[in-house]
């Protein structure tokens, strides 16, 4: 199963696709949003994890943009964000966001979600 | 598949993200010098407050502590920023820039393996300084349940005082929008991650269906209830749901599990009501067993019949008034038929018993055996847990018996013919049962001599069960053995030689609706496959008219149903007839033979091409086809008198009785017709 993680941390990128893939997922990475977008095509990811603050197009903006488009539309996406504020979660579930994990980064609460939104 | 060179190794992580902590602390300084000398300054505050974000989420994965703690505190002074709080003057670009110091000290303090860097108190107050001057908000909470959170010391959901985990009920209800949906997200995955808990059974309400016309096709109109039987707390299951906000109504209430603990459901706070022990021990007694008079499940068995029989009713006077399937009526109906059927299934898998009871003993069967032929095996037991209805269960017992024997006696060598073929001279014999296709499947299987076609053929001549020159291909000449009169040894022996034949353990099969099957390879071993119905108490059949009475053929018989043409049928004797079929022919039978009643057969329209367990085929005419159901089966012998060729019946919707035909009993008429037909031309 493919997964696409978006961070603009290369720490975070690789620690998290390092997880995924031991948990034998097949993972693209992606800097931001924009770089998500161009990703999507041609890897078909199942599931896409991405991060709240990135520069260029954050999160939300990404999720906006999955949202609109009809071969991601129905995508899970989950947040995995140090933010745990209510507000910024309620916009990123307007947004349609399917999860939200709150760093720091926790293997087993990550594959977890993973299996919650796509199994 | 991949852009970057993933690194798998932790500690070079570990060093990515020191690279990552300099590049973003180069920035954080290119950020802070340019910072103030612009009217707009969002952009870069933003910036400055995601490298040091970057760097706290880092720092957490690898449990940097003093790291995450003051990155914590220069990102929610940050925020402040950012959020038009407080904007920024040369005394904060001055603290800012005294806080990359401390952080680009921290981090390096970690780089060369040592943690415990101080940072200035004096930096600290200046940012803290910031925090409380900020007045109003106290949006301090959920930061500090963040901080918590990280290092795995979160407040954690009220603790229920209990020593040893307690599994309760929970019922659950669960309704989604549609947004539900179009967030990605699926029930199927929040039933998945509840089952993760515990038990969970889980039934769809569908009342709020509405009719097809007035379907809405994304909306939601299903409403899922759940039991979980679980140790977890309520906040466990509220975790679950928590993601999906507004979109997913859940209500979770715990059901009390026992009668007298509680008559409503109540909240969480009862268990500290109740004595631990007490709790515990009542939960020991709802995981044993009850026993039961058998003949009570029996009776559960036969009333839920009657319940079939009146739903066939209900359905059958439906039909009458053109009540559609579609109709609220229909759709309920048709939702009671489901029920029904649960719970008929339910109640016969109460009367199943692993079928442990019947290979157990099958165990002393083989010792005794194998000490009498002087034969080593051993004997390996595959899927006893494996259930049967306890009427097969009875009649497998003898069959099986003897079949085992004759694969030690027959089909196992002795240990001296075993070890010169180079075999292990201890013989194996497996006892497998399974589940496959909704039927039982218990295989004997010997890694013995194998059966010999030639030799079954050659003995087949000697007891003039066959004729020279006969061809028949191997599976033929294998089923030679369950004809009457055959056996391979020469001499009867003191195990197998007992008047008992293959014959017999073939007709008791057939009596609990079981077929056989062989597969052997010379030298190598035989394997003997029986397959048996779950249950006999109930038959998928066929309702089918003739001579204006209703009858009811098994359905697994029926290989084909096509439309009989009389003209096509050609007289081959007294009243015997054959009809053209694929590339051969086949025997008629009409049924009014059968029922005795003297029609000219012109009514009769469709043909049953039946077969039986031995694979012959037989056309059966009748007038014309009913219905496709499931029938509970009515022993006549209990509750009327033995009539030949139907041993059951079954009572139809309408109330009306109908018999089961005995498809056995069929080819057995024909093989009197047959021979009859014979002795009429010699």
């Amino acid at each position: 199963m493919n997964i696409l993680v978006v961070d603009d941390s290369r720490t975070m990128r690789d620690l998290v696709s390092r997880e995924l893939r031991n948990g034998g997922y097949e993972v693209e990475t992606a800097e931001d949003g924009i770089d998500a977008l161009g990703k999507i095509k041609g890897f078909s990811p199942a599931v896409i994890i991405t991060d709240l603050n990135m520069p260029r197009m954050n999160g939300l903006e990404l999720t906006q943009a999955l949202r609109a488009q009809a071969e991601t539309k129905f995508v899970p996406i989950i947040f995995l964000t140090t933010e745990s504020g209510d507000e910024l979660r309620r916009a990123a579930r307007e947004a349609g966001a399917t999860g939200w994990i709150v760093k720091p980064f926790d293997g087993p609460k990550l594959l977890a979600a993973v299996r919650r939104v796509s199994s | 598949m991949s852009t970057e060179e993933f690194t798998d190794d932790m500690d070079a992580i570990r060093q990515i993200f020191f690279d990552e902590c300099d590049e973003q602390l180069a920035l954080l300084e290119e950020e802070l010098t340019t910072l103030g000398e612009e009217l707009e300054n969002g952009e870069k505050i933003n910036t400055i407050f995601r490298c040091v974000h970057s760097i706290k989420g880092g720092a957490a994965a690898f449990g940097m502590e003093e790291l995450v703690k003051f990155s914590h505190l220069f990102e929610s002074v940050l925020d402040l920023f950012r959020s038009g709080t407080h904007s920024v003057t040369n005394d904060s670009v001055s603290t800012f820039l005294k806080c990359k110091d401390a952080l680009f000290d921290i981090v390096a303090a970690f780089k060369n393996g040592g943690g415990d860097c101080e940072v200035a108190p004096d930096t600290i107050s200046e940012l803290e300084s910031y925090l409380h001057s900020e007045t109003s908000e106290p949006e301090q909470a959920p930061e500090d349940a963040e901080m918590d959170d990280i290092f795995g010391m979160a407040f954690a959901p009220v603790k229920i005082a209990i020593d040893a985990p307690i599994e309760q009920n929970f019922s659950i209800t669960l309704t989604v929008t549609p947004e539900f949906y179009e967030r990605g997200d699926d029930v199927r995955n929040i039933l998945i991650a509840l089952e993760g808990l515990g038990q969970l059974q889980v039934k769809v309400d569908t009342d709020r269906v509405p009719l097809i016309g007035d379907i809405f096709p994304e909306q939601s109109y299903l409403t899922w209830k759940l039991l979980l039987v679980t140790q977890k707390s309520q906040v466990d299951i509220e975790e679950i749901f928590e993601w999906s906000g507004d979109d997913l109504q859940a209500t979770i209430t715990l059901a009390s599990e026992n009668v007298d603990d509680a008559p409503a459901p109540l909240p969480v706070a009862v268990e500290e009501k109740t004595d631990p022990q007490v709790r515990k021990s009542v939960d020991r007694k709802d995981s044993a067993t009850v026993r039961v008079d058998i003949q009570r499940i029996d009776k559960l068995v036969d009333l839920i019949g009657e319940l079939v029989i009146n739903q066939g009713a209900i359905q059958s006077q439906m039909r009458r008034n053109k009540v559609h399937g579609d109709s609220v009526l229909g759709n309920v109906v048709t939702a009671q038929e489901q029920l029904i059927h649960e719970l008929q299934e339910n109640v016969i898998t109460m009367r199943a018993y692993p079928i442990k009871t019947v290979f157990q003993k099958l165990g002393r069967v083989v010792r005794e055996t194998a000490r009498l032929t002087e034969k080593q095996v051993r004997l390996v037991l595959e899927g006893e847990d494996t259930e049967v209805d306890r009427s097969i269960l009875e009649k497998l017992s003898d069959p099986l018996t003897h079949m085992v024997r004759n694969a030690i006696d027959h089909g196992i060598e002795s240990p001296q013919v075993r070890a010169q073929a180079g075999k292990d001279p201890e013989g194996l014999l497996r006892l497998r049962a399974f589940q496959r296709s909704g039927r039982i499947i218990v295989e004997i299987q010997d890694d013995g001599a194998g059966l010999d076609p030639d030799r079954i053929y050659e003995k087949a001549i000697e007891k003039k069960i066959i004729e020279r020159g006969q061809r028949l291909d191997r599976d033929e000449i294998y089923s030679l053995i369950f004809e009457p009169g055959f056996s391979t040894v020469a001499e009867v022996t003191d195990v197998s030689g007992r008047g008992v034949g293959m014959d017999v353990v073939k007709q008791s099969l057939q009596q609990i609706n079981g077929r056989i099957f062989i597969s052997s390879a010379k030298g190598k071993g035989t394997t003997f496959s029986i397959s048996l119905p779950f249950t006999l108490s109930v038959i998928e059949g066929i309702i089918f008219k003739a001579e204006g009475q209703d009858f009811v053929i098994p359905v697994n018989n029926v290989l084909e149903t096509i439309i009989f043409d009389s003209r096509k049928a050609f007289h081959i004797g007294e009243g015997k007839y054959g009809y053209p079929y694929r590339d051969g022919y086949l025997s008629v039978i009409y049924a009014s033979d059968i029922i005795g009643a003297s029609s000219d057969g012109l009514n009769q329209k469709i043909c049953f091409v039946i077969e039986n367990e031995n694979e012959e085929k037989l056309a059966f005419i009748v007038d014309k086809i009913i219905d496709h159901s499931r029938f509970v089966v009515k022993n006549l012998e209990d509750n009327y008198r033995k009539i030949a060729c139907f041993s059951t019946a079954t009572i139809l919707g309408d109330g009306n009785v109908a018999f089961i035909l005995d498809v056995e009993f069929l080819f057995g008429e024909l093989l009197k017709k047959r021979e009859s037909s014979l002795e009429e031309r010699v």
